[in-house]
Order: C-alpha cells, then structure tokens, then sequence
C-alpha cells in the first residue's frame, strides 16, 4: 500500500501544489500545510475506492484539509488578517506584477469555497465533475463559475487600470 | 483578456512538471501533524492545561476554606473570589472550546457537506459551552445571594426586597452576559466559515 500511495502522490503531485498556491501563496507557512495535507492523505488513503479517479479524490481530500488549516490558522489568537483597505494597498505595490501573478492575486479574494470551484474548472474539470467534489448541483456550478470568471476578469482589469 | 483566456494563463502559471522526492512523502507517512499544525495544537492544549489546573486548585481551595474549615467571609471577599473564579472559568472553557474546535477534522465528504458538517458541530460545542456556563454562573449567583443574606441577616438588616431583586436581577443578567461572552468568543470561529456557509446555502 505504502508503494502504490507513493506512486500516486508523485504523479499527482502537481495538484497539491496548485491547492496550496491556491490557499497558502504568500503564507510562510505553506511548506508545512503542503506536508499536512500530505498526511492527511496518507490517513485517509485506506478509504481511497478505486471507482473514482485518484485525482478526483485527491482533490476532495486535499481541499478539505485546506479548508481546515485555513480554519486552524484564523482561530489563532494572533492571526491577523488585512482588511480591504490594506490589501488593495498590498496590490497596488504589485501593480507592477504581470497578468499571471495578478490572476493568484485576484484568487485571493474568493471565498474558499469559490476558490476550489475556481480551481477545479481552470483545471479543466468539467461542471458534473465540480458538482461530484464540491457537493453543488451542475446547475449551481454552472452559475457560480460564470459569476466567478467575470469576478476575476473584472479585478485582473481594476488591477491594470 | 477574454474569459477563457484564464485556462491558458492557468496552464502557464501551473506548468506540469512538479516532482516530490520519494524520502518527503515517506516523511510524511510517519508523522501525525505538521511542524506548525503540531505547534497550534500543543499552544492550545498547554493552554487548556495551565488554565484548566489553576481553576481545579482554586476550586478546591474554595471548598477547603469554606466547606471544610467553615471560613465565614463578609460580602466582599467573596465577591472578589467569585470574580477571580469567573474569570479563570471563562479561560478554562475558552481554551477547552478552542481545543475542541481545532482538534477536530473535516470529513472526507464533499466541500459543501464538510462546511455544513463544520457548522453543526460548532454549534454543537457551543451549545455545550452555554449550558455549562449557565450552570456555573447560576452557580456563583446562588452563593453569592447567600452570602450576601446571611450578612443583612446578622446585621439584623432583614429586607425581602434586596434578596427578590438580586434574585430577579441574575436571571436576567446571566444568560445575557453569558451571550454577550459567546458572541466575543465565538465571532472569530464563525466569521472566518460565513462566507463558505453563505456559498452553500445561497445555492440551495
């Protein structure tokens, strides 16, 4: 079991990644939180059922102990968070970022659960597949990614301007 | 920028050529938590423990000076030890609240179900939390009155008005001081989930 998780993980690696950049980009603790999410992984690799891709459930996996850390860390006493004055301050010291970072920047104002969706169909993931880890009808999905997309063209346009 | 311009900006952000060497995974295998999970868990537990010990030893010297040793204090005296055990018992059940709510992991469930499943046991805990405290405090109000009775008493000062007001006066108070310490402690707990409840439930 040991071999074949190992096997998986490092041809998946990429989406751990991706998660973490997602929710840790500019946090110095994000090498932890990629360790964390990886042994919550191996935790729950016993329940892994070969029906679904291994990716598919490395996702849910790996995006609820996101979730879960980001929770962690904003219950902590000291935990301070910018508000949105300081942060449009904090762009606009990037203002000189290209359009690549300006979109990881604009991910950052999601909510966590956008930022999965988000996640998932730039992954290109299709809305039944979204809807299978996220817990939402097609529908919703349908929707929200459209809002979403619209949400992140607009703040990548404020960013340039 | 057209819109689906970000798929391809995506791609190039996210090249696929990431690898992990074989040692960190094996690594990971073996721990519980991370270095900093394991240091946000042991800062709360250490918390839970220093506060949770003073508050067994005050109460139990409490009970020692005035059950066992039958030390009459005046009104005031115990007034300030009531105030002094509100204040470690309020500690002790933050702590053990924090604790509680940071130990627990979400289920493998789909995103939504997680939060909703997050959700509820947060309510749960601190539902928990209310009742305990309504006991405590009730507690300590009950003590106090007495004290504060037997006092007029000796004084010969006996008014069936002072005892009916206090009396009136904590069941009122208490459960919105209790409320109001709830919505201190709690604000953080939830703010942070509002938004991804509000995601969920917008959509049903």
């Amino acid at each position: 079991m040991e071999k074949e998780f190992i096997k998986l993980i490092q041809a998946n690696n990429g989406i751990i990644h991706k998660i973490c950049n997602i929710y840790f980009r500019d946090n110095p603790y994000k090498e932890d939180y990629y360790q964390e999410i990886l042994i919550r992984l191996w935790k729950t690799f016993p329940t892994y059922k070969k029906q679904a891709a291994f990716s598919t459930w490395l996702y849910l996996v790996a995006l609820n102990t996101a979730i879960d850390i980001l929770r962690k860390e904003y219950i902590q006493p000291e935990y301070i968070e910018l508000t949105d004055k300081q942060y449009n301050v904090a762009l606009e010291d990037h203002g000189k970022v290209d359009e690549k970072e300006q979109l990881y920047q604009a991910i950052q104002y999601l909510s966590d659960i956008e930022k999965a969706i988000i996640l998932l169909y730039l992954e290109g993931y299709s809305y039944k597949e979204i809807s299978n880890i996220i817990g939402l009808s097609e529908n919703n999905i349908g929707v929200k990614v459209n809002r979403l997309k619209y949400k992140l063209l607009e703040i990548i346009g404020d960013g340039k301007r | 920028m057209e819109r689906d311009d970000l798929k391809l900006l995506w791609k190039e952000l996210n090249p696929d050529n990431s690898c992990i060497d074989e040692i960190k995974i094996k690594n990971a295998m073996n721990m519980k938590h991370s270095k900093r999970i394991s240091e946000i868990l042991s800062g709360r537990k250490k918390e839970m423990l220093v506060y949770g010990s003073v508050f067994i030893v005050f109460i139990a010297l409490m009970i020692y000076a005035f059950i066992i040793l039958r030390i009459s204090f005046s009104f005031f005296p115990v007034f300030l030890f009531s105030f002094l055990g509100m204040f470690l018992f309020f500690k002790t059940t933050h702590a053990i609240s924090t604790f509680t709510v940071l130990s627990k992991e979400s289920e493998n469930s789909v995103i939504s179900d997680s939060v909703k499943l997050f959700s509820k046991m947060l309510k749960r805990i601190q539902l928990i939390d209310f009742i305990v405290n309504v006991i405590f405090f009730y507690t300590l109000a009950v003590i106090l009155i007495i004290v504060f009775l037997n006092e007029i008493k000796m004084a010969n000062k006996l008014n069936i008005i002072v005892p009916i007001i206090s009396v009136i006066f904590s069941l009122f108070l208490i459960p919105w001081l209790i409320k109001w310490l709830h919505s201190k402690r709690y604000k953080r707990f939830y703010s942070k989930l509002k938004n991804s409840i509000d995601d969920v439930e917008e959509a049903h």
